[in-house]
């Protein structure tokens, strides 16, 4: 199996999709600035397919997000996490724009937790983008991500969007579809407080760097906060979980374009008991 | 230093125990490469796995090791030394690692690193049988999009004369315990073959060593490398440069040594003796080769403008030039040891076919210049109370002599520092020296280097250099006198075994010139901050991942430069019967001006070192693999990918690319005996 998955990480590292390239931010990290890197609940299927494999009950979830609280710059999404014996599979879809320009996003990510020290994940995605006055254009991509414990307080996390730089291919022209690489390194000081240090770097904008916090205030409760560099932007959000549905909620501050937020809902189908994710 | 990749074995990786292979020594010895080539130059680092290998192979026995043998071991610093052979001397033969805990300065760590690197026996290796060993390499290297150089430009022929393969073939033997021989032949992108005055490839070159160890020592005919003190007269293999291990400056290179480098410009090519007894030394060599020069034919003569460095001969241009005139080298190196105390004393002899006539400009104006020219060298090392000294005084028709002058001393059980000052007149003049200092020709310089290496606690080493520097002349683009700092800092943190993470920060500042509109020549002060963070897992044997992030900052007054960047992340996975492994990487660059450029070490096949300048804009994909298809025979495959999304093309002239994209593809096979 090791052998399999490094094949196919290795294919898919060649191939191709991140940040512009990211139609939608998850609630619980990159709404609020955070890389997702190393987010490892079934909201990783958005920012670190390899995430997924820490997840050992199914679930699915929808989430909403809203650029600067324009309409036209708002996504939203759905996605179902299921964990098997082989792999941990997820589906979803995702959409962002408005009438006249619109992209759709379906993916089916499988990760799998190779040792109890990594995992290892891809995302097979195929776009459909419309505009009005002309043809729908589709274009498939692939992303990567592995995630690393070298020590139990310790984590790191790399994520590749379209590494092969696919290209749209529209009437006239060929236009480069985004790639991005993110990469984060947390210190974990208690099972579910966390310190993170993550850049994104896009292959358009300059890289951003994040400083991230996640502090459980109660056992049903959990507030993160970060900053992010290249304009100074500030986000918190907050986590509320039960046994069986979690709600999510992010904030973002730019200091001229203002806020964003967005908000999630994770259903956990089948809980186990004592065990609940501080991500989620 | 050419052993400085030993070192790495502690300083950049836990996992010596773990994984011994020589793929992994591989790895370590990528890391010092990584930090000598930031020096930007095209030094031919692949002697340096030669050594690793050599070692790795035939360990050296700590029961019968001189104190020559152990200078091998970069780790063991002269005290060290000097330390275990009279520790050997009093109490014994050692017989295990661990008995070599009672000497003083020798760390649990010093004794997990040095574990692969040395055995035990008490028997006399040399009485074992002897088997013939050797290996042969076949390599080639080639790029998919071709370069407008291998085209035809309207009815004129394509400008490189050859083809856009790389071919490269190496062998070496050992034919019985004294005899060596070896043979390497290069033929770069570009070159003809067998065509335009270039008989079979355009590089081709080989020794044979015989070494009887008895009054004769040595006899090496053919290419090889040969260093003297600390290199101020002689260095035919790589300087000793700043680096990560910042406190190893002192010139570690073997005093000499058969070479297959194909470093066209470096390295010396002849016949070497060296002979004498137990406490003495005395090497004749002569050097006499053909370079590449830059020739002005007048009336009253011929001069050399300059001597060509690249090595290149694709252009009927560069064919012109290719092997027109000679150079001839005479010298000899005499060592005595006495004691803890080596001195050694040398003379040679540089000659060229015609003068050396740069066109004079006010940077140049000490620069070598005629025929010929004399070197005179005297140096001293050895260790005094708890210190060791490293000197060397050289001399070049002036009675000002250069100094270069080291101290290593331990203040403790986990600290060691490190000083040294130079001072090169400049109207200094050694063609073939290549000492420890800021400017790769040295003379004008003087300055002072301070370095250290202290245990702290929770696993941490702090690792630390500062180097103060002047220029007493004009430099290549500047048009002052000039002074500047190069200050370093490193944080190693290895938590466990499998897991090291490095936080390095460097500041420079030198003066530039800087661009005006008016009759003057206004400089200012560049600076430049790099900081790089790295984290290595190495879980198991198998795996190992890297992800490394660096920040390159420049500032020049009156320009604006965006600062780089670099993120990538390495994965690599060995199969447990080691027949076959796999190292893939993916980094983005976003380096818009060549000022704030990323070197980057990249896996590459064996013996062959890239740490190419990352700059521009896009993304870099590597895989490489290598099989081991039968016992002995391995194969190399590799390919790599380049995506620039702020260009449209790539390289120019003739080696100009209509494309952001560069794909390229490497072969090797390697067959041992």
């Amino acid at each position: 199996m090791k052998h399999f998955y490094l094949t196919f990480f290795i294919f898919l590292s060649v191939n191709p999709a991140f940040s512009q390239g990211v139609l939608f931010y998850s609630p619980v990290d990159q709404a609020i600035g955070r890389t997702g890197a190393l987010t490892s609940s079934g909201w990783s299927f958005f920012s670190n397919p390899s995430g997924i494999a820490k997840n050992d009950v199914a679930s699915a979830g929808v989430g909403y997000y809203s650029g600067f609280h324009i309409k036209e710059l708002s996504s939203r999404a759905a996605f179902v996490n299921i964990p098997t014996s082989l792999v941990n599979v997820s589906g979803g879809f995702m959409h962002y724009g408005f009438e006249h320009y619109g992209l759709q996003q379906y993916s089916l990510a499988t990760a799998r937790q190779l040792a109890p020290w990594m995992r290892l994940g891809v995302k097979f995605n195929y776009l459909l983008r419309h505009q009005t006055g002309s043809e729908k254009f589709g274009l498939t991509t692939l992303d990567a991500g592995v995630q690393l414990e070298p020590d139990p307080k310790f984590a790191v996390g790399f994520y590749v969007v379209n590494p092969a730089r696919m290209q749209w291919k529209l009437h006239d022209w060929n236009e480069y579809h985004p790639s991005a690489v993110s990469a984060a390194f947390a210190y974990k000081p208690t099972v579910f407080f966390s310190l993170e240090l993550g850049v994104v770097k896009s292959n358009e904008y300059p890289a951003e760097v994040s400083f991230a916090i996640e502090v459980p205030v109660h056992e049903m409760v959990v507030l993160r906060g970060a900053m992010v560099s290249k304009p100074l932007r500030l986000g918190f959000g907050a986590g509320f979980n039960w046994p069986t549905i979690g709600f999510n909620v992010a904030f973002n501050h730019h200091q001229t374009l203002g806020f964003s937020s967005a908000f999630g809902l994770l259903f956990n189908v089948r809980s186990i008991s004592g065990r609940r994710n501080s991500q989620s | 230093m050419n052993r400085g990749i030993i070192i790495l074995i502690g300083w950049f990786c836990s996992a010596s125990l773990l994984s011994q292979s020589l793929d992994d020594a591989y790895v370590w010895a990528s890391e010092i490469v990584e930090s000598l080539s930031e020096e930007g130059d095209d030094q031919d680092y692949s002697y340096l796995i030669e050594d690793i290998v050599q070692i790795y192979n035939n360990p050296i026995n700590i029961n019968q090791a001189t104190r020559q043998d152990l200078e091998r071991i970069i780790l063991l610093n002269g005290l060290q030394i000097e330390n275990l052979l009279f520790h050997r001397y009093v109490n014994g033969p050692f017989g295990s690692i661990f008995e070599l805990q009672v000497i003083e300065g020798f760390t649990q760590q010093l004794l997990e690193w040095l574990e692969p690197l040395v055995v035990f026996d008490v028997e006399e290796i040399r009485s074992r049988a002897f088997r013939p060993r050797g290996d042969v390499f076949l390599r080639t290297r080639f790029t998919v999009e071709t370069p407008q150089g291998y085209k035809p430009k309207g009815d004129n022929p394509p400008a490189f004369k050859g083809d856009k393969y790389l071919l490269y073939s190496r062998y070496e033997m050992a034919l019985t315990r004294t005899l060596e021989v070896g043979f390497v032949a290069e033929s770069d992108p570009g070159e003809p073959m067998f065509k335009y005055d270039v008989a079979a490839l355009d590089y081709m070159s080989g020794y044979v060593s015989w070494k009887p160890n008895k009054f004769l020592k040595q006899m090496i005919i053919g290419q090889y490398r040969i260093s003297g003190g600390q290199g101020l007269v002689l260095q035919s293999g790589m300087n000793t440069r700043k680096s990560s291990l910042t406190t190893t400056i002192r010139n570690r290179n073997n005093a000499y040594r058969p070479s297959l480098s194909v470093n066209e410009t470096v390295g010396l090519s002849g016949l070497l003796l060296s002979f004498g007894g137990n406490n003495y030394t005395v090497t004749p060599f002569i050097s006499i080769r053909k370079r590449d020069g830059n020739l002005l034919v007048a009336d009253d003569g011929t001069i050399i403008t300059s001597l060509r460095t690249d090595g290149y001969h694709r252009t009927q241009t560069e064919l012109n030039a290719r092997k027109n005139t000679q150079e001839d080298v005479f010298g000899v190196q005499v060592k005595y040891f006495l004691k803890r105390f080596t001195l050694e004393a040398g003379h040679l002899k540089y000659r060229l076919e015609y003068p050396l006539e740069p066109t004079l400009q006010p940077y140049n104006r000490y620069y070598f210049r005629g025929r010929q020219t004399h070197n005179t060298w005297l140096a001293l090392e050895g260790s005094v109370g708890r210190s060791y000294v490293f000197s060397e005084m050289a001399f070049n028709n002036t009675l000002h002599p250069a100094l270069w002058a080291g101290m290593l001393f331990s203040p403790g059980a986990n600290v060691s520092m490190v000083a040294s000052y130079r001072r090169i007149p400049v109207d200094f003049n050694a063609p073939l020296g290549a000492a420890f200092t800021e400017s790769s020709r040295g003379a004008g310089e003087s300055g002072f280097y301070s370095g250290m290496q202290l245990d702290l606690p929770a696993r941490i080493t702090l690792s630390a250099y500062v180097d103060y520097f002047r220029f007493n002349w004009l430099q290549y683009q500047l048009k002052s006198l000039s002074n500047g700092y190069d200050v370093l800092a490193m944080l190693l943190h290895k938590p466990n075994r499998r897991w090291e993470n490095t936080l390095r920060y460097r500041y420079r500042e030198k003066w530039v010139n800087l661009t005006s509109d008016g009759p003057t020549f206004p400089i200012g002060l560049r600076t430049q901050n790099q900081l790089r963070f790295q984290t290595r897992f190495a879980p198991s044997k198998e795996w190992s991942f890297t992800t490394r992030c660096d920040l390159h900052q420049v500032a020049i007054p009156g320009k604006s430069i965006p600062t780089g960047l670099y993120l990538g992340q390495e994965m690599r996975y060995n199969h447990p019967g080691n027949k076959w492994n796999i190292v893939t990487r993916y980094g983005v660059i976003d380096a818009e001006d060549y000022e704030t450029r990323v070197y980057v070490y990249e896996p590459d096949v064996l013996y062959s070192f890239i740490t190419p300048a990352y700059y521009g804009q896009g993304s870099r994909w590597i895989v490489m693999s290598k099989f081991t298809l039968v016992k002995n025979l391995d194969i190399w495959a590799r390919y790599g990918w380049w995506h620039y999304t702020n260009r449209e093309t790539i390289s120019s002239g003739n080696t100009l690319i209509n494309s952001n994209v560069l794909r390229e593809f490497r072969f090797q096979i390697r067959k041992k005996f």
